[in-house]
C-alpha cells in the first residue's frame, strides 16, 4: 500500500505516502500559506504560518502542513478557526518586525489585519532560512547562516558581515539565495555587485591555466576558436544558430565523458529550471537560449543526490566562474566537487529579470505559445511555435535587465572547459572556443564522431568587442577592474 | 548550530538509522537498572495512577531546606515545600511556586495541597519540566518575575519559529511596559491572545512551553496585572518605577545611616535633623530601607500613592526624649 486516504477540509482524498498536507492540498488546489517554504530546499517549519488542524483518534492538534506526513485516515482542517487565530497572531508579529515587507502586507490585506498592537521595527528579513538552506542543501557552499539566537537571530552572509567572518570569501555569487529570497533582502543585483566585483578572477585563472590573463586577451585564456554546427537536424530547428551546446553534451553523455548533464530547460511559462539530463532526449528540451536569470548551480546537487559521477553543466560566466571557484579551491565545499568533469560555458552580456515574461505574456504574446527566443542585432526575437516571428527593440525591454550583470567583467565563460555562443559566426552556426584540454577533446571527439562539424574562425573582432564593452561596463559600475 | 526540527515521526518509530530508538534523559535511563533488578511491578507500585515511579526536584527560593529531593510521584506540594523544605524563611507568607524551570507555570497557595505528577501540574497550567521548583514569598511581584522569566527565555529561544521569537519579543516589551507603569488596557488580554498561539503553534517544547510563566500569573494573579496597569501600584513592593521610599517623621532619629549609605546622595538631613528623601534624586535602591535600624523603622516603601510632602523647615529640628524609642519632634 503505496496510498493513504485522508480528508482535508471535507474533501476525501487518496495521495502517495511520503507527501506532505502542504503538497497533498496543493495536488487538490487548496491554497495554504507559507513564507519558509521552497520546494527547492527541505522544510523547515519555521514561520509556522502554514499551520493546519489535524484530527486523529479524535484529538485535535495544530501542526505545520509543510513537514507532517499525510497519515491514513488523517482529517484535516486548513481554514478551522484555531488556525485562522494562529496565522492571524503569526502575520501580525511579522507586520511589527517587518512593516515595510510586500508579502507581509498582502497576507495582513488577506487576512483582514489593519495594524499590529506590537511595537513597530523595520527589518527586512524574516528570518524565514530559505538562503541558508539553498546555500547549504543545493549550492554545497554554506556562505549564509544564521548567528546569535533567541530575539537576536540574525543572518550573516555576503551581503551581511556582522561578525567579519568575510563569507563573502566562500560565497560563488550563485545567486541562489537571492533568487528564493521572498523579501527581497537579499537583492540579486547587490549580491552580483558585491560578489562580481570581488571574485578573485586571477587566482582562479592562474589555478586552472597556469597563468593569468594579460590585460589585453579580452576573452580570457583559450587555445582556439572555431565557427561550428550540429549535424542533428531537429537541433538546429529549436537551437539557437548552430545547435553546438546541445550536441556537444550529447556527444559527452554518449561517449561516457559525462553521465549526466545539468542543464536549463524552460516549462511553459519559460521560468527556467535545471534539468539532468541523461539522454539525447532530454538534452533536446533545454535547447534554445533562455535569457532571464536562474541559479542553474543548484543543478548540480540533484545530479550528484542522483548518484551521478561525472557531471556535466551548461551555464553562463558567472555560473561556470563559481563552479571553477570551488574545483580549483581547497575550501571545504560539501558540492561533490570531485563529480563536476565539465564546465561548458555561454557567451552572456547580461540576463533578465522573471518580470520580463510578464511582459512579453502581457504585450506580445501568450507564452504558451512560444517556441524560441533569440537575440539578433537590437532586437529581441520572439518566434511563435507556428512560425511567427515578433521582434521587440532591446530598447523597450532595458527595464527588465538584471543590472546586477553589469558588474561582470566576462563575457566570454572565460573559466569553462568550452565556451559557446552565437556571436562571431555567420547565421547558423555557433562559436566555439576551447579552453582546456577537456574542451579541446570534446569538440575533437564530437567532430570525429558526427555530431558537429566546425572551421577555424579567424575574425574574432566582434567577439573582442563585445568582451571589451561588458569590461568597460564593469569598470564604470564597480570602479574596479578584475581583482 | 543546534536548533530543533519538526518531528512528526517519533524518534521511538523512526531514528536512528532510521531504526525505532530509544531517546531518554538521564533521569529515566537511572531508573531502568532498578526496574530490571526489581521488577516493574514494584515500580508501578510508586506513583500516581499516570505517574508511576519517583520525581527528583531541585528545591529553591524562598524555602528553609535547599537542595535536591527525590519523592514519590502524587507527594503534594506542601509535603515538598513545608515537610521536607522546612517552610518559607523569617515567618514570611508563601505565595507561589513554580514547578518544571523557567518554562514552567506559577502555582498559587490554594493548589498547595495538590499531588505533584504530570496530569495535576498540567491542570494547573504548569510542567513537570526540568524539575525546577521555585518557592516565592510575599516579597515577590508576580508581574516581575513573569517579565524576568521572559527575559530569560528571549535569550534561550532558539529563534527559529516565529511565535517563540517575535511572541517572546512582543510579550517582553508589554510586561516591561506594565512594570515600569506604561501598562495600558487591554495589555492583559494581548498577552493572553499571544501566549496562547505561542503555545499552540511554537516548533519545540521550549516555545510551547514559554508562555506558561505569564498565561499562569495572569490566571492566578490577575489582580497584580491589574493594579500595575490601573493604579499604577505594585502590590508587593518589587517595581522600582512604581515605588518610592519615604522616611516617615514620626520615627525618624536623624541617625544619618541612611544618608551616609545612600549611594545618590538623594538624603538631606544633618545630626538632629529629620531626614528627607529628595525624590527626584532616589534611584530606589532600597539600601536606606535596609539600613534603617528596626528600632526605627523609618523608612517606608509605599506603591500606587503619592508621597507624603516633606515636612516644613521649622519643624524638622529633633528633640531628643531619651525614653522615646522612635524620633519625636
Amino acid at each position: 500500500m503505496n496510498e493513504v486516504t485522508l480528508e482535508i477540509d471535507g474533501r476525501k482524498i487518496k495521495v502517495e505516502k511520503g507527501l506532505t498536507i502542504l503538497e497533498a492540498a496543493k495536488g487538490i488546489g487548496i491554497d495554504i500559506p507559507t513564507l519558509c517554504y521552497h520546494p527547492l530546499v527541505s522544510p523547515s517549519g519555521a514561520c509556522r504560518l502554514c499551520s493546519v488542524e489535524v484530527e486523529r483518534r479524535g484529538r485535535k492538534n495544530i501542526v505545520t502542513s509543510c513537514v507532517y506526513p499525510v497519515e491514513e485516515g488523517l482529517v484535516v482542517n486548513t481554514k478551522s478557526p484555531e488556525v485562522i487565530k494562529v496565522r492571524k497572531m503569526i502575520i501580525e508579529l511579522l507586520m511589527a518586525r517587518s512593516p515595510n515587507v510586500k508579502i507581509i502586507q498582502d497576507l495582513a490585506q488577506e487576512y483582514g489585519i489593519k495594524e499590529t498592537r506590537f511595537e513597530l521595527e523595520d527589518e527586512t528579513c524574516i528570518l524565514c532560512g530559505l538562503c541558508t538552506r539553498i546555500c547549504e542543501e543545493r549550492v554545497g557552499v554554506s556562505a549564509i547562516n544564521f548567528i546569535n539566537r533567541g530575539v537576536n537571530r540574525m543572518i550573516e552572509g555576503p551581503l551581511e558581515d556582522h561578525l567579519g567572518t568575510n563569507l563573502s570569501d566562500m560565497c560563488i555569487g550563485c545567486g541562489a539565495c537571492a533568487y528564493v529570497c521572498p523579501t527581497g533582502t537579499i537583492g540579486l543585483e547587490d549580491l552580483y555587485k558585491k560578489i562580481r566585483s570581488s571574485f578573485p578572477f586571477g587566482t582562479v585563472e592562474e589555478r586552472t591555466f597556469g597563468r593569468r590573463s594579460g590585460e589585453d586577451e579580452v576573452l580570457g585564456i583559450y587555445k582556439n576558436c572555431y565557427a561550428v554546427r550540429s549535424k542533428k537536424e531537429d537541433i538546429l530547428e529549436r537551437a539557437q544558430d548552430g545547435g553546438a551546446v546541445t550536441s556537444l553534451l550529447a556527444y559527452a553523455l554518449e561517449s561516457g565523458m559525462i553521465d549526466a548533464a545539468v542543464i536549463t530547460v524552460a516549462d511553459n511559462s519559460w521560468e527556467p529550471t535545471t534539468k539532468v539530463a541523461t539522454s539525447y532526449d532530454d538534452l533536446k528540451e533545454g535547447a534554445g537560449t533562455k535569457y532571464t536569470f536562474y541559479p542553474s548551480g543548484i543543478g548540480i546537487s540533484e545530479a550528484v543526490n542522483k548518484g551521478y559521477e561525472d557531471i556535466g553543466f551548461v551555464g553562463t560566466p558567472c555560473q561556470t566562474e563559481g563552479l571553477r571557484k570551488i574545483l580549483t579551491s581547497n575550501q571545504p565545499y560539501s558540492i561533490g566537487k570531485e563529480k563536476i568533469k565539465l564546465l561548458v560555458g555561454l557567451f552572456c552580456l547580461d540576463t533578465f529579470k522573471q518580470e520580463l515574461m510578464g511582459f512579453i505574456n502581457d504585450k506580445i504574446t501568450r507564452l504558451g505559445e512560444v517556441g524560441k527566443l533569440d537575440i539578433k542585432g537590437r532586437d529581441l526575437n520572439i518566434y511563435e511555435k507556428n512560425g511567427e516571428m515578433h521582434a521587440v527593440p532591446l530598447s523597450d525591454i532595458e527595464g527588465y535587465v538584471n543590472k546586477g550583470c553589469f558588474a561582470c567583467t566576462d563575457f566570454s565563460s572565460e573559466l569553462a572547459d568550452i565556451s559557446i555562443g552565437s556571436v562571431g559566426s555567420d547565421m547558423g552556426w555557433s562559436t566555439v572556443i576551447t579552453r582546456t584540454d577537456r574542451g579541446v577533446a570534446l569538440l575533437e571527439g564530437a567532430i570525429n564522431d558526427g555530431y558537429v562539424e566546425a572551421k577555424e574562425l579567424k575574425d574574432l573582432k566582434l567577439l573582442i568587442r563585445l568582451a571589451k564593452i561588458k569590461r568597460k561596463r564593469a569598470k564604470k559600475e564597480t570602479g574596479t577592474t578584475r581583482p | 548550530m543546534g536548533e530543533p526540527r519538526p518531528k512528526y515521526i517519533h524518534t521511538s518509530e523512526s531514528g536512528v538509522w532510521d531504526k525505532p530508538s530509544d531517546l531518554n534523559n538521564v533521569e529515566t535511563w537511572a531508573n531502568v537498572p532498578l526496574i530490571i533488578d526489581k521488577g516493574s511491578d514494584w515500580f508501578t507500585s510508586i506513583g500516581t495512577e499516570g505517574s508511576k515511579g519517583t520525581k527528583i526536584f531541585s528545591l529553591v527560593g524562598k524555602v528553609n531546606n535547599t537542595g535536591l529531593v527525590e519523592v514519590p510521584m502524587g507527594t503534594t506540594l506542601k509535603e515538598i515545600i513545608y515537610d521536607i523544605g522546612g517552610g518559607i524563611p523569617e515567618g514570611k507568607k508563601f505565595k507561589a511556586v513554580q514547578t518544571g524551570g523557567p518554562s514552567g507555570g506559577c502555582i498559587p497557595e490554594e493548589y498547595l495541597d495538590t499531588p505533584v505528577d504530570f496530569d495535576e501540574l498540567a491542570k494547573l497550567g504548569s510542567i513537570m519540566g526540568s524539575g525546577g521548583m521555585i518557592v516565592m514569598d510575599e516579597d515577590t511581584c508576580m508581574v516581575d518575575i513573569s517579565r524576568y522569566f521572559v527575559d530569560f527565555l528571549c535569550d534561550e529561544s532558539c529563534g527559529k519559529c516565529v511565535p517563540c521569537r517575535e511572541g517572546l519579543k512582543g510579550v517582553r516589551k508589554i510586561l516591561n511596559d506594565i512594570v515600569a507603569g506604561r501598562g495600558k488596557e487591554g495589555d492583559i488580554e494581548l498577552l493572553e491572545e499571544i501566549g496562547d498561539v505561542m503555545s499552540e503553534a511554537s516548533l519545540c517544547a521550549l516555545g510551547k512551553t514559554a508562555a506558561n510563566p505569564i498565561l499562569s500569573t495572569i490566571r492566578y494573579f490577575r489582580d497584580e496585572y491589574e493594579a500595575h496597569i490601573e493604579e499604577k501600584r505594585c502590590p508587593a513592593l518589587v517595581c522600582k518605577d512604581l515605588i518610592s521610599y519615604y522616611i516617615d517623621p514620626e520615627r525618624c532619629n536623624a541617625c544619618r545611616l541612611c544618608l551616609k549609605n545612600c549611594p545618590a546622595d538623594a538624603i538631606d538631613g544633618e545630626k538632629k535633623l529629620i531626614h528627607i528623601i529628595d525624590q527626584s534624586k532616589c534611584v530606589k535602591c532600597g539600601t536606606c530601607f535596609d539600613v534603617c535600624p528596626p528600632k526605627f523603622s523609618a523608612v517606608k516603601k509605599i506603591s500606587g500613592e503619592p508621597v507624603p510632602p516633606p515636612i516644613p523647615e521649622e519643624k524638622r529640628v529633633l528633640v531628643k526624649d531619651k525614653k522615646s524609642k522612635g524620633g519625636q519632634k
